[in-house]
């Protein structure tokens, strides 16, 4: 029983891991489009913007602290500085200027060799209480972090969407025109939602750091804005709780996955590919039949009007 | 002393326009919707807005509500208002309803009321944090205003309705009585009266009429020429994007030029 | 020089894809974001046949429009028109379609890998052309494109579906009451969109390696194409994607060509901000 337990528990650290970056990333942008109704499809531009600035600035010798919090900081700064120029433009515009922002965001770090050593990434930076945590137990250690950083994460937005900042929020996802004939001002509201949602995504990406331990430029694909975009539908569109849940259950897919390829005849680029396609079919599905998700409730959508 | 002779002073001017609108256009491509209207609207009255389809009476509301952006000048309580972004114009004082009801169905009733006034400090993100306190006791005002503003339209009872519920009728007063919440100076009604059976029509009436009493000020556009007639003070008449007749109702009704306009055209 | 050929010829790859979308916005008022993925599909559909069954790149080139426009009916009949009668929102139908896109790239690296591949034709000869080689392919691509681009044009202007395309996309509830048979409109579009794109996707590969990833990569210029001619100008976005394409080039005359696409976004986020109608102007 013990052994099994051991070995089990490095798989499942890993999961809980992972699941809790996510559910951060995810919660970030649950803020933006669960919330306050912007199609972000860029997400992953500020995950990157967090990892590397904590990263390169750690690597440059500031302390660990502060690189996280400069990383959170300059995500959170990215996010107004993309929002200032586009989020009057009309949601499909939006969705398109957002992948074209987070595309050409990699595409930077991938040719600025000089500052982000392009393709070959990062590595050998600082992790949180890395001296002082003995090697064997320190991926414990990091999930009671992660976990304990996702809970005050949570419970922040959670208090955010239940005040009246929140119902103004709520308002403009569902027409905005009616909070702007009662006098709130939609764009600053918008603006707000996608600084603090890109600061959020800016953590997620120092976490990621950490877990990872190296990063590149490969790591921020816009799959993965895609993979928060599931994770927040699938657990419910503006739901908190359904975000956290919907991480887990895509990361347990994914894990999942990867111990049944032993046993399927797949190679493992099809591995990959036959994983993205589930993803891709949930995603068609889930819209079209049941896009209030698992835990959103039919009454909080404004999907199908 | 200073003060007793602008008491004085006030005393005598007993019309204030309160709106002033001077050579608004606004060209959509080709078509004038809005070809140089001038108008003025005296503070405490009600104004008709009237005219066939297609008139620009619609276009004439986003132009002044700050929906619209054109050319031409708008005063508003002595401010200039033209080209300010909604948001603005409402806080000071303006607030308009929409032809079909933009009830925000995802929120119960109370809820669509309490969004409206702008005075919570909790809709500052800062303050959710820092001040707790204040928060819920502004929050406990706002629910009594918005009840009893509920009270008055008669809709308390479906306070906790999810809007989208809710009849088309109600919507229409739900609309009102949001608009209530900000204390506006002018209230802008993008026909109230459409389809809304006999009684709650009468029920609208005697509403803007108490309301106008305490002083507001209304806008309406409207179709149901005997319902707009019977409460407005003033009636304007637009067509194809200009005003043709403005006057008292009785008169307005008279001319033939008007009935015409009506009858002949797309009316 | 040479930057200006190859600007052509991508340019009207782009062109001819790009009409493709914006007739699908115009009409069924969302962006597709798997198109670019359908003209992926198409120049694998036109390697397989050529490579695999060993037929000539001509009748590859027609079972791959074939195929393509077949998958896009079905697509049709499964997903788009459902949705349209459940009155989906835009935000909903444009979600669907990244699933789609996903799912198509997908399947495309599952059966066929992610490298890259190429046509079994032979190699030509490039001709040299005022200091610059232009080969024959290039040549056959722009031809092609310019061509169907005026076929186009005949279609819109002078055929009765033209002429009802025009109308839906002008409004659709007064097209319906006038009597057309919407569905059947909107089915044509897809047909005459995807054709379009699937020649677009089997011309591209006749240019450059085949990849998976080679749609999703056009989307970004396509979108600044559309944007630039003004949505829902078939002219406009031609011209844009000459634009586009001739830009892209140039540019990496002074930047490493990496930033290519940043290109596209560049011009695509600058017209937004400042013109949003577009050079030659197309309803909003």
């Amino acid at each position: 029983m013990i052994e099994y337990i051991d070995m089990i528990l490095p798989y499942l650290t890993t999961i809980l891991l992972v699941s809790s970056i996510y559910a951060i990333f995810a919660l970030g942008l649950n803020l933006e489009w669960g919330f306050t109704g912007l199609i972000n499809f860029g997400h992953v531009a500020f995950l990157a913007i967090g990892a590397y600035t904590t990263v390169m600035l750690n690597m440059s010798g500031y302390s660990l602290i502060l690189s996280v919090i400069a990383g959170i900081a300059l995500a959170g700064f990215s996010g107004f500085l993309l929002g200032i120029p586009t989020l009057r433009l009309r949601e499909d515009y939006l969705a398109i200027v957002t992948i074209g922002f987070s595309e050409v965001l990699r595409f930077i770090l991938l040719n600025e060799e000089w500052l982000t050593r392009g393709s070959f990434g990062i590595h050998g930076f600082e992790r949180p209480f890395q001296d002082v945590i003995p090697y064997q137990y320190y991926n414990i250690f990091l999930l009671l972090l992660f976990v304990a950083i996702l809970g005050i994460i949570y419970f922040s937005l959670e208090k955010l969407i239940h005040s009246p900042y929140g119902r103004v929020l709520k308002s403009i996802r569902e027409d905005e025109s009616v909070p702007s004939a009662l006098g709130k001002n939609v764009f600053s509201y918008k603006l707000q939602s996608l600084i603090i949602g890109s600061a959020i995504a800016g953590l997620a990406g120092a976490m990621l750091a950490f877990y990872l331990q190296y990063i590149n430029p490969f790591t921020f694909k816009p799959i993965e804005t895609f993979n928060a975009w599931i994770i927040v539908i699938l657990g419910g569109t503006a739901s908190n709780k359904g975000t956290v849940v919907g991480a887990l259950i895509l990361w347990t897919f994914f894990s999942g996955t990867r111990f049944i390829e032993e046993y399927v005849p797949f190679e493992s680029h099809q591995m990959g590919a036959f994983r993205m396609i589930i993803i891709g079919l949930l995603l068609m599905l889930l819209m079209m039949h049941k896009p209030e998700g698992i835990f959103g409730e039919r009454e909080e959508l404004a999907l199908s009007d | 002393m200073r003060g007793r002779n602008l008491h004085y002073l006030t005393d005598q001017v007993v019309k204030l326009d309160i709106l002033s609108v001077r050579n608004l256009k606004k060209h959509f491509g080709g078509v004038k919707a809005v070809d140089g209207c001038s108008l003025k609207i005296d503070a405490g009255t009600v104004v008709g807005l009237i005219g066939p389809n297609g008139a620009g009476k619609t276009t004439m509301f986003k132009l002044i509500s700050g929906f619209e952006g054109g050319s031409g000048e708008i005063m508003f309580k002595g401010r200039r208002i033209d080209n300010l972004p909604p948001f603005k114009i409402a806080r000071c004082g303006m607030v308009r309803t929409f032809q079909i009801p933009h009830a925000l169905t995802k929120m119960t009733v109370l809820e669509n009321l309490m969004l409206a006034p702008n005075i919570q400090c909790g809709e500052q993100i800062w303050n959710i944090w820092l001040r707790r306190k204040k928060i819920k006791e502004q929050e406990k005002l706002i629910k009594d205003k918005s009840q009893k503003i509920l009270e008055f339209f008669e809709i308390l009872h479906l306070e906790d309705e999810y809007a989208g519920a809710l009849s088309g009728g109600q919507k229409k007063l739900l609309e009102m009585a949001r608009a209530m919440m900000i204390d506006p100076s002018l209230m802008m009604l993008d026909e109230p009266f459409a389809g809304v059976n006999p009684t709650l029509a009468r029920k609208i009436s005697g509403y803007i009429e108490e309301l106008r009493e305490s002083g507001m000020t209304f806008l309406i556009i409207e179709h149901d020429i005997p319902a707009i007639t019977k409460i407005s003070d003033k009636i304007i008449v637009m067509n194809e994007g200009k005003i043709m007749a403005e006057g008292v109702p009785e008169e307005i009704k008279q001319r033939q030029d008007v009935l015409d306009v009506y009858l002949g055209g797309e009316g | 020089m040479q930057l200006i050929i190859n600007g052509l010829v991508i340019g009207s790859i782009i062109a001819l894809t790009a009409i493709g979308l914006s007739m699908i916005y115009k009409t069924l008022n969302f962006v597709n974001f798997a198109h670019g993925d359908f003209v992926a599909f198409a120049a694998y559909i036109a390697f397989f046949v050529n490579t695999s069954l060993g037929a000539h790149l001509a009748p590859a080139f027609l079972i791959s429009i074939l195929a393509t426009i077949l998958l896009g009916v079905f697509m049709e009949k499964v997903v788009w028109l459902p949705m349209r009668r459940k009155n989906a929102t835009r935000t909903t139908l444009i979600i669907i379609s990244i699933g789609l896109a996903l799912v198509l790239r997908n399947i495309l690296i599952f059966v066929w890998g992610g490298g890259t591949k190429n046509y079994n034709i032979p190699v030509r000869q490039g001709f040299s052309f005022f200091g610059a080689t232009i080969t024959p392919n290039q040549i056959l691509v722009i031809i092609t494109a310019f061509l169907l681009m005026f076929l186009l044009h005949y279609l819109l202007s002078r055929t009765k579906i033209g002429k009802a395309m025009r109308a839906l996309s002008d409004n659709i509830d007064l097209a319906r009451i006038s009597g057309i048979d919407v569905d059947k409109v909107v089915l044509w579009t897809w047909v005459i969109g995807l054709g379009l794109a699937a020649t677009g996707g089997v011309l591209y590969g006749l240019v450059t390696a085949i990849r998976p990833s080679m749609g999703w990569y056009l989307l970004l210029p396509m979108f600044a194409a559309i944007i630039l001619g003004g949505i829902g100008n078939p002219y406009g976005t031609i011209a844009g994607g000459m634009i586009i394409g001739l830009s892209q080039e140039l540019s990496t005359a002074v930047l490493p060509t990496e930033y290519k696409f940043a290109v596209s976004f560049v011009v695509m986020t600058a017209v937004l901000l400042v013109k949003p109608e577009g050079i030659f102007g197309g309803a909003k």
